[in-house]
């Protein structure tokens, strides 16, 4: 297996109520799970490659919870990436080169559709942070507020065993969307669980970092 | 001057929410009610000139709905042996009068305080290993929680500005039941967490 490993910046959206249940194994909030969710490399390399400010996008389907399967994917790659580059985050996001949840997850997908290269905006500002993939979708998070009080959340979850992350900061994601022409890929939400995270990956998935 | 007051305890809660619950990120509680029992075993701590080492109290809410929304009825539980200063300490704490994050807020938001409870509380906890069991009225009991490839997650909530506890690690209760009165529910793999909490005049701080 060709050796990996990238640091990037990472936004997560799906339809679950904030903090995603499914970070606790619990079933998600609304039955199924549909998720747009991306990376900006900061740095990084596939074998030879270097994948440093490579910006990707990966939309999620499944029609039930993520361990049930029967799951669709389709990975967005910034139009910017080089033909080799392309080629490495193929392979890290078809599970073939091990890494967490990009090994774990195909293993749930029934259907990976083709990449599709598309523009992607990627603006990382902690909990302030958004993206969009030109002419399919965005992502755009903010603090949670408190009810009583309305006053800025500031919550994180540790998951030691995480399989994307091992740290992240919980945001509300005030709007996502994705269209795309495939069956059944239109979603669109508002005030749902966001979390963003800086967070290295290598073969073997996301690696815990010093608190 | 109010009484100022500390403790340091080891902290066991359990509710009907999913794991997680997703009210520690202000979502809504997935039943769309709240049952709730916090119990402490203070390490060290005081009440004015009064020591706390030792005592173990529980309290359970019930919320007909959201936490903030209030209407709640709730019952504190005093383990048998503590002193009759330590209980009246115990009382003031729980019932809000002095401070202390969710005694305070928490007490705001309930319409019916039954009479406090003198019982035996069995509380033993080790990491994510639970049991509780207050009198003949409460038992619950806590596990680490897993993937659904059976490895075990140990998660952790990081709360900054967390009224009950700033870090914790969340749980599965695998069982839990009251039979009180009105305080009547049975819950089965659902959320828990365990802390160790420092509370002061102030709320949690700790």
């Amino acid at each position: 297996m060709v050796r990996w490993s990238f640091e990037a910046e990472y936004i997560q959206s799906c339809n679950c109520a904030y903090g995603c249940p499914c970070a606790f194994n619990a079933l998600p909030t609304n039955g199924n799970c549909e998720a747009l969710v991306a990376w900006h490399i900061r740095n990084g390399h596939m074998g030879t490659t270097k994948l440093d400010g490579v910006t990707f996008a990966w939309g999620l389907r499944w029609p039930g919870a993520i361990h049930h399967g029967n799951g669709a994917s389709r990975l967005y790659l910034d139009s910017r990436a080089s033909p080799a580059q392309k080629e490495a985050i193929e392979t890290i996001t078809s599970g073939k080169a091990g890494g967490g949840v990009f090994a774990i997850f195909p293993t749930t997908i029934a259907k990976a559709y083709p990449t599709k290269a598309a523009k992607i905006d990627f603006k990382f500002k902690g909990h302030e942070s958004s993206f969009r993939v030109h002419g399919v979708g965005e992502v755009v998070s903010e603090h949670i507020r408190n009810p009583a009080t309305g006053a800025p959340f500031e919550g994180r979850i540790l998951l030691p065993g995480g399989i994307n992350f091992k740290k992240a900061d919980v945001t509300s994601v005030k709007r996502w969307q994705l269209k795309d022409d495939l069956p059944g890929w239109n979603m669109a939400y508002q005030n749902v669980a966001g979390f963003v995270a800086v967070q290295k990956y290598n073969e073997n998935g996301p690696v815990k970092r010093a608190a | 001057m109010a009484t100022t007051w500390k403790f340091e305890a080891d902290y066991y809660t359990n509710c009907n929410c999913d794991w997680g619950c997703p009210c520690n990120f202000n979502a809504r509680p997935t039943q769309g009610t709240c049952h709730g029992v916090g119990t402490y075993r203070i390490r060290k701590g005081r009440f004015g000139d009064t020591r706390l080492d030792g005592a173990i109290f529980a309290t359970a809410y019930f919320f007909p709905g959201p936490i903030e929304r209030g209407n709640a009825i709730r019952r504190l539980y005093i383990d048998r042996k503590t002193t009759t200063a330590q209980r009246k300490a115990i009382e003031a704490i729980g019932g809000g009068e002095y401070g202390g994050g969710i005694f305070e807020i928490f007490q705001k938001l309930v319409s019916k305080s039954y009479p406090t409870r003198i019982v035996d509380i069995d509380f033993r906890i080790e990491g994510p290993k639970v049991y509780l069991r207050i009198g003949d009225l409460s038992e619950s009991q806590s596990e680490a929680l897993s993937y659904p490839d059976g490895s075990t997650i140990l998660p952790k909530f990081v709360l900054p500005h967390g009224i009950e506890f700033k870090e914790a690690l969340a749980t599965n209760t695998k069982r839990w039941w009251i039979r009180d009165e009105e305080l009547l529910a049975s819950h089965e793999n659902v959320y828990g967490a365990v802390s160790t909490v420092t509370y002061t005049n102030e709320g949690c701080v700790a």
